[in-house]
């Protein structure tokens, strides 16, 4: 059965490249990115992992866990760490499940076979502190991910958790979001002093400053803010 | 009845190799397979996929093949007389590894061709390291 948004993230035991894991106990209390990439040694898939491992520092300033899967060996993983640091510069700096038996790509339905009866496709789940599925996304084997986004979600989920806030289309670490619809006029005054409201529903407030977080991957972007 | 060859042992030159996808995303080229010897021995393979099975023998420096995405292929070494098989091999000169899984006692080994190009080149070595041996001579 699919795993679809708000379910439990199913548990399960595997062998990474970093030695046998639970999933529940490593990643512990901490936010989680698991991600399956079809296949080793191929030439996306090495960009993807690099890319990643290259933002392994911005995930941990996010409490966010990362874990690879796919359904190549073990020994084929391991050989092919030498190539993505090679490659990228990055050298693999989290753990990569190795599920030639299918039985977490199957968990997760990380196997769609009118792409490929064989092997996973781009799945990514961003599991929360509660063990819950937060964010699912999913790309064929021919398009590379952006994982900047996958920090963009990250933050956006982090912050929507703990605020009564939403963001917006594009939304990027430090620009303005959104009040939800829950929140009374009377009740944003005092909780967002000096918000706008473009519509009666659409209510635009500076993000909290106390989850404002300053990072390699943030500070130096200089992209426009939504206009309140 | 076999269904359409999976396999096509061809002396030509190879087809364009690596993976292509579709406009939805899905791998639809074929990939470059290459098998072949070293010493004296021969290769006989068993290739599955999608659109049926294919069995034979190789027994060439280089069989070139071009497969369907996800064909699995069995692979089993036997030695020519007074030779043993010694491993597979790649085919660095052509950028091209053996990803098989680990061989079985007999040298056979399982490849598994989606996403990327292979060779897998059985090497046999003469029994005794100097050259063919004749049986009872001293």
């Amino acid at each position: 059965m699919a795993v679809r948004l708000g379910d439990d993230a199913p548990n399960f035991d595997a062998d990474t490249t970093e030695g046998p894991i639970n999933f529940y106990s490593w990643k512990g209390t901490a936010w989680a990115v698991l991600f399956s990439h079809p296949r080793d040694f191929t030439p996306v898939c090495t960009t993807e992992l690099g890319a990643l491992a290259g933002l392994k520092r911005e995930f941990d300033m996010r409490n966010t866990k990362v874990i690879g899967l796919s359904v190549d060996a073990m020994s084929d993983h391991r050989r092919w760490k030498d190539d993505i640091k090679d490659v990228t510069g990055h050298a693999l700096n989290f753990p990569l499940i190795a599920d030639p038996e299918r039985r977490v790509s199957m968990l997760y339905d990380m196997i769609h076979p009118n792409a490929s009866e064989t092997f996973t496709v781009r799945s990514v789940f961003v599991i929360g502190p509660d063990n819950k599925v937060k964010l699912m996304l999913t790309y064929p084997a021919s398009t590379g991910r952006n994982f900047q986004e996958l920090l963009r979600v990250v933050d956006s989920l982090q912050l929507t958790v703990s605020h009564a806030v939403a963001t917006p289309a594009d939304w990027r670490q430090g620009e303005d979001v959104i009040i939800v619809p829950a929140v009374s006029d009377d009740d944003a005054r005092r909780r967002f002093p000096g918000f706008v409201a473009k519509k009666p529903y659409l209510r635009v407030t500076a993000q909290p400053a106390d989850t404002i977080l300053e990072s390699a991957a943030t500070s130096h972007e200089n992209v426009p803010k939504v206009r309140r | 009845m076999k269904t359409r060859l999976v396999l096509a042992l061809s002396a030509m030159s190879i087809v364009a190799a690596g993976c292509e996808f579709d406009h939805l995303g899905r791998p639809v080229n074929r990939q470059r397979f290459v098998m072949g010897i070293r010493g004296e021995g021969r290769i006989v393979y068993a290739a599955s996929g999608k659109n049926g099975e294919q069995s034979g023998e190789c027994a060439l420096p280089e069989c070139r093949t071009t497969v369907d995405f996800d064909t699995v292929i069995v692979l089993t070494p036997f030695a020519g007389d007074h030779y043993r098989f010694k491993w597979w091999d790649g085919l660095p000169a052509s950028n091209l590894t053996c990803y098989g899984d680990v061989p079985n006692d007999d040298g056979t080994i399982k490849v598994n061709v989606a996403y990327r190009d292979s060779a897998c080149i059985a090497v046999f070595e003469a029994i005794g390291g100097s050259g063919t041996t004749v049986p009872g001579a001293r």
